[in-house]
């Protein structure tokens, strides 16, 4: 998996149909989470799919979207901390950890002009953090294993 | 609900299972892993967990194909026993 495979009808597929596709699928899963199936965990897992598939289509050193380890490692770390900013943004304004009900949400509501309430919005901010985690691990995990094992 | 289909998707899945297990190559033991995750979330998606669905379909049938695979590019690819 580390050699190009020449297949005109697999490079095609892989990069202008099924990689876009995946991608944009992943982003509605990651916003619509508090309403329908779905949320952070599933929506990294596939963007996390989509990057894996363009790497094995097209070999580790081809292959668009190369992301490097410690950029992965970063973004990991930031997911945590938008996880943690969610929790403790509550316990700042008097209320309890992971506590969705203080997050102000009027000035979003009148920017966007939507109705969310404070607590979609919690839910929002949490899966956001999730998302960038499991994501960046997920394809940090394939890097490790079958990027650079074989120079 | 749908008894004949749920009971004939259980017992594709048992049938994907035991071919998993014998099967020599393991580039097949490992797609027929994916068939088995896939056909497991088939089943979750028709008991009315469609969350729990999407999870399987995403992490057992597409990353942990891709991560098998990148572990048989190190090792052997075929087993004695």
């Amino acid at each position: 998996m580390n050699d190009r495979y020449d297949s005109v009808i697999l490079h095609f597929i892989a990069r202008v149909f099924l990689v876009p596709l995946i991608l944009v699928f992943g982003v509605y899963v990651l916003l619509h989470g508090e309403l329908s199936p779905g949320g952070g965990f599933q929506a990294g897992a596939i963007v996390a799919a989509a990057l894996l598939l363009v790497r094995l289509a097209l070999g580790n050193r081809q292959a668009a979207l190369r992301i490097p380890q410690g950029l992965l490692i970063w973004l990991a770390c930031i997911g945590l901390g938008i996880y943690m900013f969610g929790g403790i943004l509550p316990l700042i304004l008097g209320y309890n950890f992971l506590d969705y009900a203080p997050i102000p949400v009027d000035w979003y509501n009148q920017f966007a002009g939507e109705a969310r309430t404070a607590r979609s919005m919690g839910i929002l901010i949490i899966e956001i953090g999730v998302f960038f985690g499991v994501a960046a691990v997920l394809v940090l995990i394939y890097d490790l294993v079958a990027g650079s094992s074989r120079q | 609900m749908i008894w004949w289909l749920e009971l004939s998707l259980f017992g594709l899945l048992v049938v994907a299972a035991l071919i998993a297990l014998s099967v020599r190559d393991m580039i097949a033991a490992v797609a027929t892993l994916s068939v088995y995750s896939f056909l497991a979330a088939v089943l979750l998606a028709l008991m009315g967990a469609v969350d729990v669905a999407l999870t399987e379909a995403a992490l057992g049938a597409g990353v942990t194909g891709v991560f098998l695979i990148g572990a048989i590019s190190v090792v052997e690819r075929r087993t004695p026993d």
